[in-house]
């Protein structure tokens, strides 16, 4: 009894001394600073490699044989979840008219299933010219792209390009848009589109993912783009089929999927058998001439 | 009765048993201040961890701790990268990086150390996170200058800002914030702590490339090799630290070109400022607000009092996903600050952020603001008829200068518009 009072300060001054002010936040990685030096003389002495340009790696040792296809349709297996319905809470006359519901386009499935908007994509960087890049998939394509929006939805939700080609953004609503792009290695790109009238933006990088694009006026607005050096990309169409022609036949080539809601696309069916595509990536090599057919079958439960 | 007995149990505290209880108490107060350290990237690295489905291992997330401590040290012995074929020279000097680093205190003759610890650790942290104590008391919260993303400066949206441009910030403050004037300090402490905010951005940059590098690594794969594996390894050894350097490079490019990227100012047309042209010049700037280019009414709203769009987020805040609950409380728990929506400035209150210069306000309309969802409004070009010229830019800034003076009750003057009428 004598000691109650004190023994009670000092139990909880002890208390505050060994634990009571650890702080409730995760543990942070503290770096090994041994390690962190002998790492430094290996960055700094990494003689004139690296430099940040976007360059075309030498021939690998396989050679193509040819020219080859790589086609498809990529369907939601199981329950299909309907759209969200999206609010919109500005300029309903011109983006709602007639007070219709407008739909989410997350994703957009077909009535048999058929899942739009997958990107495909050849992944590997490949040397830009023949046997390993058909003369019409080359860089360097030119031809301007039009990304329209229209009752306040963008008209392409995904747009894929080469990043050699300029993009038109145009505005076909009689309000006023702000078409705001984020991409990762391109400019940033972010400006008020007058009603009926268009910006130009020219990208100059390769993007490894689609990057989004957003109206601030009208925050239920959106899309996805991604820039691409050459053209071995498709995107499946309202049916969810896609193509991609004059690939380098012979050799491996590793592709990537990737659609907006699952990002990219890792546990699929492949023309009956399941796959795993690690971080959306999958190998495919394809015989000269020949078109190689891939049903994909996407499991419901993703959406 | 009660006093007495509790003076006679005080009275058995000795000298020695006051001491066993300072002293705990003591340490207690000593765990409040630990070594520093800068703290990882917890949130985008989980924001990355959700996006690729997968999680990083632990030899995964030292080693981005490590690579950053192998390019940019620690916040008591601060390093600068020395990546092939980029000079860093103009952009970040050690020597004044190492005047803000460090503890605070000043050599014999007086010349300080320890700046940012002095002047902005409490509020940005010690990792330019925006995260200091008193971050979470704050409205708006502190900048995080990981994203290496400054509103407030001359370039266009998406670029870099100059040196100029965040000496302005330091010197002049931001108004409407809890950011001070630094007016105060000597030119070379305000230059040295600008060196430091870029340090401090150049590093958080770099975290950022790595995570993203991280997440498209395959199961088990690492960003480097450990020195023990290099050994008939060199080829993927070097591979590996070629393409660090690589992301490096690309990190310290857009800060390099920024200071030759300030939008130039186009003089305005003599008379500007005689009263009569004033008046017609707010009145353009007037249509200009509602109308359907510059469009400033969406979000400035139809009394230009900033309630127009008040339900988005800035970019520091888009990335905390704040329309998923689910994601967001991971966030949270990681130690990011509750997410608040982004207001558009109310332009009657005549407090302007970026600074009150009639050349502020027009580098703010003419670039958009980076981090937020202001844009920059679209120029006359050959191929855009319909875009703004310099002129309709200073009528714009004409009118917003002329809000804070003009009375709201003044119903003829202030009917906002329908929709339908400023189409």
């Amino acid at each position: 009894m004598r000691f109650g009072w004190k023994s009670v300060v000092l139990a909880a001054a002890g208390c505050l001394a060994g634990a009571g002010c650890g702080s409730k936040l995760p543990v942070n990685v503290s770096p090994d600073l041994a390690v962190a030096t002998s790492l430094r003389t290996s960055l700094e002495g990494a003689g004139g490699e690296g430099g940040g340009e976007e360059t075309a790696p030498a021939a690998e040792a396989a050679t193509p044989t040819g020219w080859a296809t790589l086609s498809g349709v990529f369907k939601v297996a199981g329950d299909r979840p309907a759209a969200a319905i999206l609010t919109v809470d500005k300029d309903q006359g011109v983006c709602a008219p007639g007070g219709r519901q407008v739909l989410s386009q997350e994703y957009v499935i077909g009535p048999d299933g058929g899942l739009a908007n997958v990107l495909v994509f050849v992944s590997q960087k490949l040397p830009d010219d023949e046997p390993w890049t058909h003369p019409d998939s080359k860089p360097g394509k030119a031809d301007e792209v039009i990304f329209d929006q229209k009752e306040c939805v963008f008209l392409t939700r995904l747009l894929a390009l080469q990043s050699s080609q300029p993009i038109r953004i145009k505005n076909s609503d009689p309000v006023g848009h702000n078409t705001s792009l984020k991409p990762k290695k391109n400019p940033a790109y972010d400006q008020t589109i007058p009603s009926n009238s268009a910006g130009i933006y020219q990208p100059k990088a390769e993007e490894d993912q689609p990057f989004p694009v957003a109206c601030a006026i009208h925050p239920w607005m959106k899309a996805y783009m991604i820039t691409r050096r050459n053209s071995y990309f498709a995107v499946t169409k309202a049916d969810g089929s896609f193509e991609i022609p004059n690939l380098p036949a012979g050799v491996e080539l590793e592709f990537r999927v990737w659609q907006e809601r699952t990002n990219f696309m890792q546990e699929v069916t492949v023309n009956g058998s399941s796959e795993k595509w690690a971080k959306g990536r999958f190998k495919r090599t394809l015989t000269a001439n020949e078109t190689m057919n891939l049903e994909v079958q996407v499991p419901g439960s993703l959406f | 009765m009660r006093t007495e007995s509790i003076r006679s149990r005080l009275s058995h505290w000795t000298v020695r048993d006051a001491m066993a209880a300072g002293l705990l108490l003591a340490f207690a107060a000593g765990c409040g201040s630990p070594q520093a350290e800068f703290r990882g990237n917890l949130v985008y690295v989980k924001r990355k961890e959700i996006e690729g489905q997968t999680s990083f291992t632990r030899p995964q997330s030292a080693d981005m701790a490590n690579i950053l401590a192998a390019y940019f040290g620690t916040p008591d012995d601060p390093h600068l990268p020395k990546v092939p074929g980029v000079d860093m020279g103009p952009l970040v000097d050690i020597e004044r990086v190492k005047m803000s680093a460090g503890k605070v205190a000043s050599d014999k003759t007086g010349q300080p150390q320890g700046l940012y610890r002095e002047h902005c650790v409490h509020c940005h942290g010690i990792t330019g996170d925006g995260l200091g104590p008193t971050a979470a008391f704050l409205n708006p919260y502190p900048r995080d200058y990981r994203m290496g993303r400054f509103k407030f400066k001359s370039t266009v949206k998406g670029q870099r800002p100059t040196h100029d441009d965040l000496k302005k910030i330091l010197h002049d403050g931001v108004a409407g914030t809890a950011m001070p004037s630094f007016k105060v300090l000597d030119q070379d402490e305000v230059e040295s702590l600008v060196h430091y905010v870029k340090y401090l951005s150049l590093r958080g940059e770099v975290e950022r490339r790595l995570a993203d590098e991280v997440v498209e690594l395959d199961e088990g794969e690492r960003l480097v090799l450990d020195a023990s594996e290099k050994e008939g390894n060199a080829e993927a050894f070097n591979g590996k630290i070629a393409r660090l350097n690589e992301i490096v490079a690309e990190v310290v490019q857009p800060w390099l070109e920024a200071d030759g990227l300030a939008v130039p100012i186009e003089q305005r047309s003599a008379g500007w400022d005689d009263p009569e042209a004033m008046a017609k010049s707010v009145a353009r700037g007037r249509e200009l607000f509602y109308g359907s280019i510059a469009n400033c009414v969406k979000c400035h709203g139809d009394s230009a009092l900033g309630d127009g769009q008040i339900n988005d987020y800035d970019d520091w805040t888009k990335e905390l996903e704040p329309a998923k609950p689910q994601a967001l409380s991971q966030y949270l728990a990681l130690g990011a600050l509750d997410p608040r929506n982004i207001r558009p400035r109310n332009l009657r209150l005549g407090i302007y952020r970026g600074g009150r210069r009639p050349i502020d306000l027009y580098w703010r309309i003419a670039n958009g603001i980076d981090g937020t969802p202001m844009p920059a409004v679209p120029m006359k070009t050959p191929e855009n008829e319909k875009g703004l010229t310099p002129d309709d830019i200073w009528s714009i800034v004409d009118y917003v200068r002329s809000l804070p003076y003009e009375s709201l009750s003044k119903q003829d003057r202030q009917l906002p518009q329908m929709t339908r009428e400023r189409l």
